[in-house]
């Protein structure tokens, strides 16, 4: 499991079926809050931010029936997981067809539940999204958690920015900067802190012409003590500002970093990602031994 | 991509990069090219960048590599007039400073 604490809406009016998945979700210590019907769901989602509506449907009931529906209609990119005890194959494609993420049937299987939500948070479910983007970052809040294997195994394509830019809170050169900075800034997290890489290896090369960075980035992500290390990703916005945070367990670094003051520092290795990323971010602060970055960036107004 | 199309006039080598400049295989297409004409004894080299949307510090870092290579042999790396985001980004990292742009 790659995030460590999803946010999960259960809904479900059944109270014994509710109550088996009650208890996994607390024995897996997942932060999660309870609807009995739609409309304690819709209200539900009125007040609170879910990374995933969990929905035990009941199809022959019409409330039920309309829920996925009314949800996506609601937030079109809200992720529903739908579990059922009487779901036919052809209930299963409808809802999958109205944009629930997964049909799970009873007894629900808790490995593949988990697996279902591990998917989604990290979006790398290719048949679902041949993008494979992060699609989910479409919340005023967000916080996830991922493994250095799992950052590099998926590209990071912050979608959430096209719909600021659509809204008119920044331009589209402003959204390729952010881009640039959140990626410059989760690189470094990865390879400077999480895999403890150093860029004057970029200039060391082997026998065969391959520069001693890319195969000690390799041998470190193989090896558990660097690549299970996590990066924690909190994005938050609200119509006047965007705030990006990112955490990693490397060792940190000085904050003293060199910055660009002449064209010597620029050939040199160090400091460039930090000088895009300052150039992409109304501010910019490390905290905590280097291992946080904190990037604000000012909106116009929504 | 496993190369960038390259063109030779003269004693001048031209690399005309597409597509953005920010990704191992991108880098790599680029240094696979420029080896290219290097190894054909080509010491002034021009990068065009003109269809590069992005560029960040990893791709940064492999026109920097060019630029080293060329110079430890008193040869000149170049660009092509650069626009939008990667003139800034040029701009920002004073890499205007250090490649002559060829007009």
């Amino acid at each position: 499991m790659t995030c460590l604490s999803p946010n999960i809406l259960l809904v479900g009016r059944h109270a014994g079926r509710i109550q088996h998945l009650d208890r996994y979700l607390a024995t897996a210590g997942w932060r999660y809050a309870l609807a009995h019907d739609s409309a304690a769901a819709l209200e539900a989602l009125e007040c609170s931010q879910f990374d995933i509506v969990i929905a035990d449907l009941e199809f022959s009931n019409t409330d039920d029936d309309s829920l996925i529906k009314s949800l996506r209609r609601k937030n079109p990119s809200q992720a529903v997981i739908v579990v059922s005890h009487d779901g036919s194959l052809n209930e299963a494609i409808t809802v999958l067809r109205e944009g629930a993420a997964d049909f799970l049937q009873y007894p629900v299987d808790f490995d593949t539940l988990e697996r279902s939500v591990s998917d989604i948070l990290l979006h790398t479910r290719s048949s679902r999204n041949s993008q494979n983007h992060f699609r989910f970052l479409t919340k005023h809040y967000s916080e996830y958690t991922f493994t250095s294997v799992d950052l590099v195994a998926t590209p990071f394509e912050l979608d959430f920015l096209h719909d600021l830019e659509n809204r008119g809170a920044i331009t589209g050169d402003d959204r390729l900067k952010i881009v640039l900075a959140f990626q410059e800034a989760i690189t470094n997290s990865l390879e400077h802190g999480n895999l403890e890489l150093k860029s004057e290896w970029k200039d060391e090369f082997n026998e065969d012409g391959i520069d001693n960075y890319s195969l000690r980035k390799k041998a470190r992500l193989a090896d558990p003590v660097y690549g299970k290390r996590t990066v924690q990703l909190q994005i938050e916005y609200n119509p006047a500002m965007l705030r990006i945070i990112i955490r990693d367990q490397g060792p940190g670094f000085s904050v003293q970093q060199p910055v660009l003051t002449d064209v010597d520092t620029s050939i040199r290795c160090y400091g460039r990602g930090l000088a895009i990323i300052g150039s992409a971010m109304d501010a910019v602060e490390y905290r905590e031994g280097g291992r946080l970055i904190e990037m604000h960036r000012r909106l116009n107004t929504l | 991509m496993d190369s960038f199309e390259t063109q030779i006039e003269g004693e001048k080598a031209y690399i005309k990069v597409t597509g953005d400049l920010d990704s191992e295989q991108s880098g790599e297409a680029l240094r696979i090219s420029f080896n290219q004409v290097y190894d054909q004894g080509k010491r002034t080299i021009i990068l065009d960048l003109s269809d590069v949307q992005i560029i960040n510090s990893y791709g940064i870092g492999k026109v920097l590599m060019c630029y080293k290579r060329l110079k430890a042999e008193n040869g000149v790396l170049m660009v092509k007039p650069l626009q939008g985001f990667v003139k800034e980004t040029f701009e920002l990292l004073m890499l205007d400073k250090l490649l002559p742009v060829e007009e």
